[in-house]
């Protein structure tokens, strides 16, 4: 196939997001072929951060569930989306799975506590990492999963899907200085955490 | 706060990808219909809280900023403030709060629900007719009870209690209005005072919403937000 070549883009973000905004505009109106390439295009993004909303919770088998139920949520909605808005589509989607995750979470009603003890059954993919790069990925994992939701949140959006404080602050639909604690107490109890393993 | 001091490289954590048949299950699901949630695609397209919020006193005037210590003149506003509290709260209910077993999740921002829910601008119109003037005598109880006392009450500096307060509330249909069949205290607020908690409660639960209404009791969460305001207490100053 011809790679699709525009010499007035200056960037390969640029053609991308112009693909995406075509993608939109056809999914809008219920091209599958363009639902599937956003499919694509993100389903990896809300994987991730939904496995990693979910890790230690008990909830871990339904990822999948929620990446589902992500999607089909946002095509619902799709036809009002503005592809020339404010709103990315990949920070819409990842807000709404994020609030998904929250929300199944709440729902099983978690004693903040508990979460200490389940997140023993968190899990890392080390099966392409280095034995210490696995290990320090097992430890964050670990340390991630002990945080409480509201905390868990806000950190993976920042450290994993690059989330401005703004950004997240209209996802979770909280104070930028909200943001901004609940992201430094949660690095804070992870440095604690990695340090323990360092010293074991 | 030092970001660079409390950063982790957090690389290491992969996690697995989703399963080969994702996005075939995803394509052939799409045109089931979607559940009502509170997570609610739509409204996540909303502008941000900061734009929603209702401020309950200027913007401008919430720097954090010295006053006075009680005065006989703010004292004396405050007892009318605390006597007209007590006559607004005293008021008939409109009817008893039927038992309901309202919904378990939470609610996000300002729900506008199914197409025959409440709607944004009812709902910002009862909390501005009917919830707003008793909040604002709240915290006007909250500022005196906690202003200084005392011998040398007067030069001690008194920092007005200021914040953020989110309100949980849900609206069922009685005949033909709504009523709050339940109402709590958001996680966090940045008043921590029970008295006042209370007080924004027996607020809320006074308020009646106009239709149209949805078959099951709609969850609303509101941002209120208190500071000092050097003009008038009473003023509207949405």
């Amino acid at each position: 196939m011809q790679p699709i070549v525009r010499p007035e883009l200056a960037t390969a973000k640029e053609a991308s997001d112009v693909d995406e905004r075509e993608d939109i505009l056809a999914a809008q109106v219920g091209d599958p072929a363009a639902c599937r390439a956003l499919i694509a295009r993100h389903q990896r993004s809300v994987g991730s951060l939904l496995r990693r909303m979910l890790a230690g919770t008990g909830l871990d088998g339904q990822g999948e569930d929620l990446a589902q139920e992500t999607f089909l949520r946002a095509f619902a909605a799709l036809p009002r989306f503005d592809p020339d808005g404010p709103a990315r589509l990949s920070t819409w989607l990842l807000t709404i799975a994020t609030r998904l995750a929250l929300q199944a979470i709440e729902r099983r009603r978690i004693p903040a506590d508990e979460f200490d003890d389940m997140s023993s059954g968190v899990h890392v993919a080390a099966d392409e990492l280095a034995p210490d790069r696995a290990r320090l990925g097992e430890a964050i994992a670990t340390a991630v999963g002990r945080l409480p939701p509201p905390y868990r949140a806000v950190f993976v959006l920042r450290e994993f899907h690059g989330f401005e404080y703004i950004e997240i602050a209209r996802s979770l639909q909280i104070d930028v200085g909200t943001v901004k604690s609940r992201l430094w107490r949660a690095r804070a109890a992870l440095q604690r955490a990695l340090k323990e393993v360092d010293r074991g | 706060m030092d970001e660079r001091s409390t950063r982790v490289d957090v690389t290491a954590w992969r996690v697995a990808p989703l399963s080969d048949g994702f996005t075939d299950e995803v394509m052939r699901r799409i045109d089931e219909p979607v559940e009502p949630s509170s997570v609610d695609a739509l409204d996540l397209l909303e502008p941000a809280p900061d734009d929603e919020r209702l401020a309950l006193v200027p913007r401008s005037s919430q720097a954090r900023t010295a006053r006075a210590p009680a005065t006989l003149g703010t004292i004396a506003l405050a007892v009318a403030a605390a006597i007209l509290l007590v006559l607004w709260l005293a008021r008939p209910l409109p009817t008893e709060a039927p038992a309901t077993s309202a919904p378990t999740s939470p609610a996000m921002h300002v729900e506008a629900g199914p197409v025959e829910a409440l709607d944004r601008d009812g709902i910002r119109r009862v909390i501005r007719e009917q919830f707003q003037p008793a909040a604002k005598l709240c915290y006007e109880v909250l500022q005196i009870n906690d202003a200084p006392r005392g011998p040398g009450a007067m030069q001690r500096p008194y920092v007005s209690p200021r914040g953020r307060v989110p309100l949980m509330f849900a609206v069922a249909r009685e005949g033909d209005r709504g009523i709050v069949v339940r109402a709590e205290i958001g996680v966090e607020p940045d008043i921590d005072d029970r008295t006042f908690h209370e007080c924004l409660l027996a607020a809320m639960r006074k308020s009646v919403f106009e239709g149209p209404f949805s078959k099951d009791p709609v969850e609303i969460e509101i941002h209120l937000v208190f500071g000092p305001d050097e003009t008038s207490l009473l003023d509207d100053a949405d």
